[in-house]
């Protein structure tokens, strides 16, 4: 049985048309206000099986969040069908919140003037977690995600990646089978973004944890997800394994060089240079052609380098590729 | 300062105010209705009793008016007073400070309340109908509320101020502007000596209600005078308050204190 | 209701409890504005020709009712403001996400952080009465009816903040709402004059609205002594209580209906 599966899902929002002009305000006090159909998700179907761990990809209004939301139980489709955990989300939402946990970017699930601990130890009791089952799971997450220290802290003194972790562990506390993550790294610098990736990452492998994750950051993709569902305008665009994005669309990476040179240039096969400025060079590399290393060795081995920037492509450009059509539209996964 | 930039604020603060009409108007009719069921109390209390200390049902409309009026032109021309101590907390002031003029107009206008209008409309009927008051008093009730409404500004932005030295008092600070609001509603002229010295004075209710009411029903020169005249001090006072403070603000105290 | 389908709610409780502690200084913030709403009304009471009404109310009785009143309003605080801002905020998300009913868990957060709130509200009312008054007057056979009373006054008006915070839903802020439904409150439940000196008529409507079940009746045991009348209060406060519950449960469900067909984001 799949752990999520959706199929022919749909959502269209109402929304009142706001008229212009003071004269226009004024009127809409006094008419009916005209109405506007946004489709947020339209006609979606994909499967989950269990203990897969999926990224949940698209631009901004894609409508992954209202997919994500479905899934939850917490918003009606307009039509279609999903089973989360065997369960019809908006049917069974109480049932099914046993089953999954969510973390949603940037909107707490703890009390924030009050100690970690704290929230923790309510989110047990709502999910009638037995005591000695709770202490042998919060020990085990607090020391995966490392927040040992900051289980007696007020939630109001974490820093924001301090902060997503102990939210990651209450979303856990209750082993759901199903991990639901709404941009979980939005915000974080680079070194908590990495350690919230690994840590999650073996998490979710030790212990088969279904993982559908939306993110912007293609990094988080690469790091924790071994499939990929690239939705556009609440369409499914692209159902892919990640390997093949990785591939396909994932393969360049851009290295920004800081140098001692006032006009540095460095040629090497399968990389371009994509802009040179004074004491600055910009180059793409194919990491399929070149692996990176090649090129860092190569750049310190001939350029007097003041710093260096490798950076991933970045979500649009991705979409932008499978937009000109240098993929095909839909891999079976 | 200069009286253009002051005028862009207000020009900002206006469309603020139309910008979403039927939120501007429902919240006034809102507050309109909401003071109408306080004066309820009152018409209840003096259908009971013949006086208190020689006032009457329309000397507590008039206060009423006069207060409503205050508050309003003070939520709506300077909104951000209300919440000026949490501004200062949050590190909001940054924002203001980054700008070439002073930071404290900014700070106050362009955060208009919508309800403030329906209690600057909520004064007229009180005034005017349960007041008993006739129109041609309007400039005088106009000059003296208003000169109560800079009073209440510039003493809320006081209080506000105390997070400069005191960050921890955040709560304390938004409960003693309620605390603040709330006296100023009730006639201060029932209590002892010692607490209307107070209420002339460090918390200068009376200042608000008592004193602007007094000068309109005795028709008294000098006490709108000195209505004014506490305007004034009370402004200057307030922008010496928060000038201090900011230098503190400025000394970083927010990261020392909070963190 | 099984006892374990309690443990929950007793979790919430207790974190609501902790809330009020952690808050302290707001709390002591409400003490003073508490003791100087009463210090107002010794002040209007002491200058108020009391003569005029009778012998039945003395200023001291008045102000023992008063004690009581604002001591549940100070006791529930403004919580709809929490739901009002969770539905703005879009952080409404995460409760709904829970096994239990968002209503029953705030409510059961409330309930928690009015009890911490009205014990150390009672002891400020207490030395207040015991400064101004020298002693408490209190004409019951015991306190425990007017505890009593008071705990069933405070849940009755946080299931009608629960239903203010939720007209959000619909209107996108409660605030406007709950401004009209305090001063009703106040009004008709007699938050600063007992409703037995209101007009006839209009005592009577006063009397007959669910707000007097808030205030008035508790407050109420202040004035008048015996069994019979506390009896009649508490029957009414229940009374009321049902019928606030069924309707909080028809709103909670409307709004959560609308959260789920609609979103809760704006």
């Amino acid at each position: 049985m799949a752990a999520i599966a959706v199929e022919r899902l749909c959502k269209t929002f109402r929304s009142r048309l706001r008229p212009r002009g003071g004269r226009g305000r004024l009127r809409k006090l006094f008419t009916r206000p005209a109405v506007h159909d946004m489709p947020a998700v339209s006609d979606l179907s994909f499967e989950i099986a269990a203990g897969e761990r999926v990224a949940f990809i698209g631009p901004n209004g894609a409508g992954k969040s209202t997919t994500l939301k479905i899934l939850t139980g917490i918003l009606d489709p307009t039509s279609g069908h999903a089973e989360v955990a065997g369960l019809v989300p908006w049917q069974r939402r109480r049932q099914l919140a046993m089953h999954i946990g969510i973390v949603f970017g940037q909107r707490s699930q703890l009390w924030y003037h009050l100690p970690v601990r704290t929230s923790l130890d309510l989110i047990a009791a709502v999910y009638s977690i037995d005591p000695s089952t709770y202490r042998s799971r919060l020990a085990r997450l607090v020391e995966s995600f490392e927040i040992v220290d900051l289980l007696d802290r007020p939630v109001s003194q974490l820093s924001l990646g301090q902060r997503v972790r102990a939210e990651i562990v209450a979303a856990l506390l209750h082993a759901p089978t199903i991990l639901l993550l709404d941009e979980p790294t939005i915000g974080l610098d680079v070194t908590a973004k990495a350690a919230l990736r690994d840590h999650l990452n073996a998490l979710s492998r030790e212990e088969r944890t279904t993982v559908l994750l939306t993110s912007h950051d293609t990094g988080d993709i690469e790091r924790i997800c071994e499939r990929v569902i690239l939705i556009d305008h609440g369409r499914l665009l692209l159902d892919l394994p990640l390997e093949r994005l990785r591939r396909e669309f994932l393969r360049t990476r851009s290295i920004v060089l800081a140098t001692d040179e006032e006009r540095p240039s460095l040629d090497i096969a399968g990389v371009t240079t994509v802009a040179t400025e004074p004491y600055r060079l910009t180059l793409a590399v194919d990491v399929a052609a070149t692996p990176i290393e090649r090129v860092v060795e190569t750049a310190l081995a001939r350029l007097s380098l003041r710093d260096i920037v490798i950076e991933n492509p970045p979500l649009e450009a991705v979409i932008a590729a499978i937009y000109r059509g240098e993929a095909p539209s839909r891999v079976p996964p | 300062m200069t009286p253009s930039y002051i005028a862009s604020l207000l020009r900002l603060t206006l469309h603020a105010l139309v910008a979403r009409p039927a939120v501007t108007l429902s919240a006034a009719g809102f507050m309109f209705a909401n003071n109408l069921v306080f004066f309820v109390t009152w018409a209840i209390y003096f259908a009971n009793f013949s006086a208190l200390r020689g006032w009457r049902l329309e000397d507590v409309a008039l206060l009423i008016g006069m207060v409503v009026w205050a508050y309003g032109v003070a939520v709506v021309f300077a909104g951000g007073v209300r919440t000026m101590a949490r501004t200062i907390v949050d590190g909001g002031l940054d924002v203001h400070l980054g700008r070439p003029q002073h930071p404290l107009p900014s700070l106050l206008f362009g955060r208009p309340v919508p309800s403030g209008l329906g209690d600057m409309a909520s004064a007229l009927p009180f005034w005017l109908w349960l007041g008993g008051r006739s129109v041609s008093d309007l400039p005088l009730l106009i000059l003296a509320a208003t000169s109560a409404a800079v009073i209440l500004g510039s003493a809320v932005a006081i209080m506000q101020c105390l997070v400069f030295w005191w960050p921890r008092a955040l709560g304390f600070c938004e409960q003693l502007y309620e605390m603040f609001v709330m006296v100023t509603y009730y006639p201060q002229h029932a209590y002892g000596f010692g607490a209307r010295v107070l209420l002339l004075t460090v918390f200068p209710a009376a200042l608000i209600g008592f004193l602007p009411t007094e000068a309109v029903r005795a028709h008294s020169a000098l006490l709108v005078a000195a209505v004014v005249g506490a305007a004034v001090v009370y402004a200057a006072l307030a922008l010496l308050v928060f000038n201090l403070g900011l230098r503190r603000y400025a000394s970083g105290n927010r990261f020392a204190e909070l963190r | 209701m099984s006892a374990r389908s309690l443990y929950p709610l007793l979790a919430y409780a207790t974190l609501g409890w902790r809330r009020a502690v952690t808050n302290l200084l707001d709390l002591l913030g409400n003490v003073l504005l508490y003791w100087v709403i009463l210090a107002i009304f010794w002040g209007l009471w002491s200058a108020t020709p009391l003569h005029e009404l009778g012998t039945e109310f003395t200023q001291e009785r008045l102000f023992a009712y008063l004690a009581v009143t604002e001591w549940i309003a100070f006791a529930v605080g403004l919580p709809y403001r929490e739901v009002e801002a969770e539905i703005q905020g879009g952080t409404i998300d995460m409760r709904l996400a829970r096994p239990i009913p968002f209503g029953l868990a705030t409510l059961a957060i409330w309930v928690g952080e009015a009890a911490c709130r009205s014990v150390v509200l009672a002891s400020a009312g207490v030395g207040a009465l015991l400064y101004a008054l020298g002693t408490i007057p209190l004409p019951m056979p015991s306190g425990a009816l007017l505890l009593a009373s008071v705990a069933l006054s405070v849940i009755l008006v946080l299931l009608w903040h629960l239903q203010i915070g939720l007209v959000a839903a619909w209107l996108g802020m409660s605030a406007p709402t709950f401004w009209i439904w305090q001063k009703l409150l106040f009004v008709f439940g007699g938050l600063i004059m007992p409703l037995t000196i209101y007009p006839a008529g209009f005592g009577a409507v006063a009397k007959a609205s669910p707000f007097a079940a808030m205030l008035f009746a508790p407050g109420s045991l202040m004035l008048q002594d015996g069994a019979e009348h506390a009896a009649w209060t508490i029957g009414l406060q229940l009374a009321w209580l049902a019928l606030s519950i069924l309707c909080a449960v028809a709103v909670e469900r409307a709004a959560v209906r609308r959260f789920v067909e609609h979103g809760t984001s704006r």
